[in-house]
């Protein structure tokens, strides 16, 4: 017999085996070469485990009343107003865990954005000012340099008229 | 409430807060704030530019260092600086690291001629400033001509004409 495993049939095999549907033929052959195929022994052997378990499993008995119990709740439910009726499918279990992982969420959000501050100008600024930049400047420097801006503007334009033709250069 | 499902929530909000950009935010050292010494700073028109863009609790935090008298005096400067057009601000720019080329006493120079310029009446300044321009557009050549014309001499009384030929003779 060829090895299910390399054949590509060893579900089939093992379900059939594990059912009862294989002819005793191929069944004393499948046992034979399990024999001496450790592979297929083992998942033959989990498979028998699988379906130990299963047939331990006790479907739990329905109650004698549940039939009136439900038709109960059933014609209890249909004369509830429509607008509570809306919400029954809603349950405070599933909402807390995903209403705690949305609130994870936005603080996550917040600490990852920054809050922009009240005095910053409306528009995006073009430069972001920082402090680093605030100490890139010489007041005193600034101070020279406009004054003497302010000369050139002076010599260049008429104070009535201003800019009204160049100093040249 | 289900502990599971709890469990799923809380273990997705630790794997969003340890997300990729939380972690490299944390794990990035923290810049040391570079103290700027005197003399490393950019060029003053640089400088400027940075004020002019300053929000106005920055620029004033930046002033505050200075003595009222000469702070309003900043303030009057940059608010027309500020005023002016792109076009203006570029020229002028342009102008000033003209001036700036000079060498600091013709600088100086130049602005004691200016000091001496501002010293006359409102007309006489007008009149100097259109012969001031009218001098700069002109070649050497030209501009040695018109000092020594007869017009130049008639138009203009001693002063005033020393002011005029030495500012000539300290510009490029």
């Amino acid at each position: 017999m060829r090895c299910p495993i390399d054949a590509g049939n060893e579900a089939e095999m093992l379900v059939a085996l594990a059912t009862g549907r294989l002819t005793p033929a191929e069944q004393e052959a499948f046992e034979l070469h399990m024999a001496g195929c450790a592979a297929c022994r083992q998942l033959a052997d989990a498979q028998k485990s699988v379906w130990s378990a299963l047939d331990l499993w006790k479907v739990p008995s329905v109650s004698e009343d549940f039939d009136r119990r439900l038709h109960a709740r059933i014609v209890a439910e249909e004369r509830r107003p429509w607008r509570k009726r809306q919400w029954a499918w809603f349950s405070w279990k599933p909402a807390l865990p995903v209403a705690a992982a949305c609130a994870a969420l936005f603080a996550v959000f917040l600490l990852q954005s920054p809050v922009p501050s009240n005095n910053a100008p409306a528009a995006a600024p073009v430069v972001v000012q920082t402090q680093e930049d605030a100490q890139k400047v010489d007041v005193e420097q600034v101070e020279r340099a406009l004054d003497d801006i302010d000369m050139l503007k002076q010599l260049d334009t008429p104070a009535s008229s201003p800019h009204r033709s160049p100093a040249g250069s | 409430m289900n502990a599971g499902r709890f469990a799923v929530a809380l273990m997705l909000a630790a794997g969003l807060l340890a997300s990729p950009s939380a972690a490299q935010e944390q794990e990035r050292p923290a810049a040391p704030e570079r103290q700027w010494k005197h003399g490393e700073y950019n060029s003053p028109l640089d400088q400027l530019e940075r004020l002019r863009l300053m929000n106005p609790e920055q620029r004033e935090r930046l002033l505050d260092r200075l003595p009222p008298q000469r702070r309003a005096n900043v303030e009057r400067h940059l608010r027309n600086y500020i005023n002016l057009t792109p076009e203006q601000r570029a020229r002028l720019r342009e102008q000033y690291e003209m001036f700036r080329q000079l060498p600091q006493d013709k600088q100086q120079a130049f602005r004691v001629l200016f000091g001496r310029f501002l010293n006359q009446p409102p007309e006489r300044q007008e009149l100097m400033r259109e012969e001031f321009q009218r001098l700069r557009r002109m070649t050497p050549g030209q501009r040695l001509e018109r000092l020594s014309s007869t017009e130049f001499h008639y138009r203009f009384q001693p002063n005033e004409r020393d002011i005029l030929e030495r500012m000539m003779e300290l510009l490029p």
